[in-house]
């Protein structure tokens, strides 16, 4: 197992995933650790509500892969998919994972409690995560971390 | 044990519940709290909010607001058993106490969590269970939370 960092970044519109990762047919159970949230532009009073959510499918977005980075530079590549700003949302499940209302001044991370509590996802093709804006007062360029193992 | 987390939003108005999380009446577990976000998502302003966590005791007949189903954080966890609601229109019984009280601002997101095995616990009975709870705020606004259990 190696974990892996995915970095994205997307104007946070509203019902519009910002990153997503997930299996894509070497599949495996992935592990979710760590959430980073942050902001550019010019820090003003906005605010918006997130949502990390279960992917059951990709939806064959054509732009723009990210290629998920080794934690550890000797691992090998990811046999994950991941997209930022995708221009075809993903199938999600039903219900979220965490919600977090955040504003653009507040970077924010959130980090699994331990090893036996970080949310998992089935080894199926389409089985990840994606963090998608569900509202916002005024939308900003968006930057968000994940970090997985699979 | 399986780990679930329960998303809610809400005005926080004071003396009102946000969300909570209970035990359904078929199999009443031991839930143990152990992870909780607060946050906001309307326009920033330079308010801020006193909440608490506190222990359930009886869910209200008709709890009205929006039920919740309680997301398994590993993917192949049988569903909980546990009932959730974000935003009751008409507020549980809680214990005597609070378990947590927290002096929050709007422009800041909170997360308070718990080690293995220092969770909060209720007692395997129908019912109870842990909800937050504002108890005075200086203007309300439109806040976010999510609270992480085990069953």
């Amino acid at each position: 197992m190696a974990r892996f960092d995915v970095v994205g970044s997307a104007t946070n519109t509203a019902a519009q995933t910002v990153i997503e990762v997930a299996n894509s047919g070497t599949n495996h159970r992935l592990f979710l650790e760590a959430i980073t949230f942050g902001a550019t532009g010019t820090p003003d009073d906005e605010a918006s509500e997130y949502q990390v959510r279960q992917t059951t499918g990709l939806n064959g977005p054509v732009s723009t892969a990210v290629t998920p980075r080794p934690v550890d530079a000797l691992e090998a590549a990811a046999d994950a998919e991941a997209w930022e700003d995708p221009n075809a949302e993903p199938t999600y499940a039903s219900g979220a994972l965490a919600e977090f209302g955040l504003q653009l001044r507040s970077p924010f991370r959130w980090v699994a409690l331990s090893v036996k509590r970080r949310p998992q996802v089935a080894a199926s093709t389409g089985a990840g995560w994606g963090v998608i804006c569900n509202a916002v007062t005024t939308a900003w360029a968006a930057h968000v971390t994940i970090r997985y193992e699979e | 044990m399986s780990a679930y987390s329960v998303v809610a939003s809400d005005t926080n108005t004071a003396a009102t519940t946000q969300g909570y999380f209970v035990n359904g009446n078929s199999t009443p577990q031991r839930l143990g709290l152990f992870d909780a976000l607060f946050g906001s998502s309307g326009t920033p302003g330079d308010q801020a909010c006193e909440y608490q966590i506190r222990r359930i005791t009886a869910e209200a007949m008709t709890p009205g607001g929006t039920a919740v189903t309680p997301f398994a954080l590993d993917a192949s966890s049988p569903a909980s058993q546990a009932n959730a609601v974000e935003g009751p229109t008409s507020e549980p019984t809680y214990a005597t106490g609070a378990a947590f009280e927290l002096g929050l601002n709007q422009r800041a997101p909170f997360r308070w969590v718990l080690h293995p095995g220092r969770e909060l616990r209720v007692a395997a009975s129908n019912d109870a269970g842990w909800g937050i709870i504002t108890n005075a705020v200086t203007s309300a606004w439109t806040g976010h939370y999510t609270l992480v259990f085990e069953e």
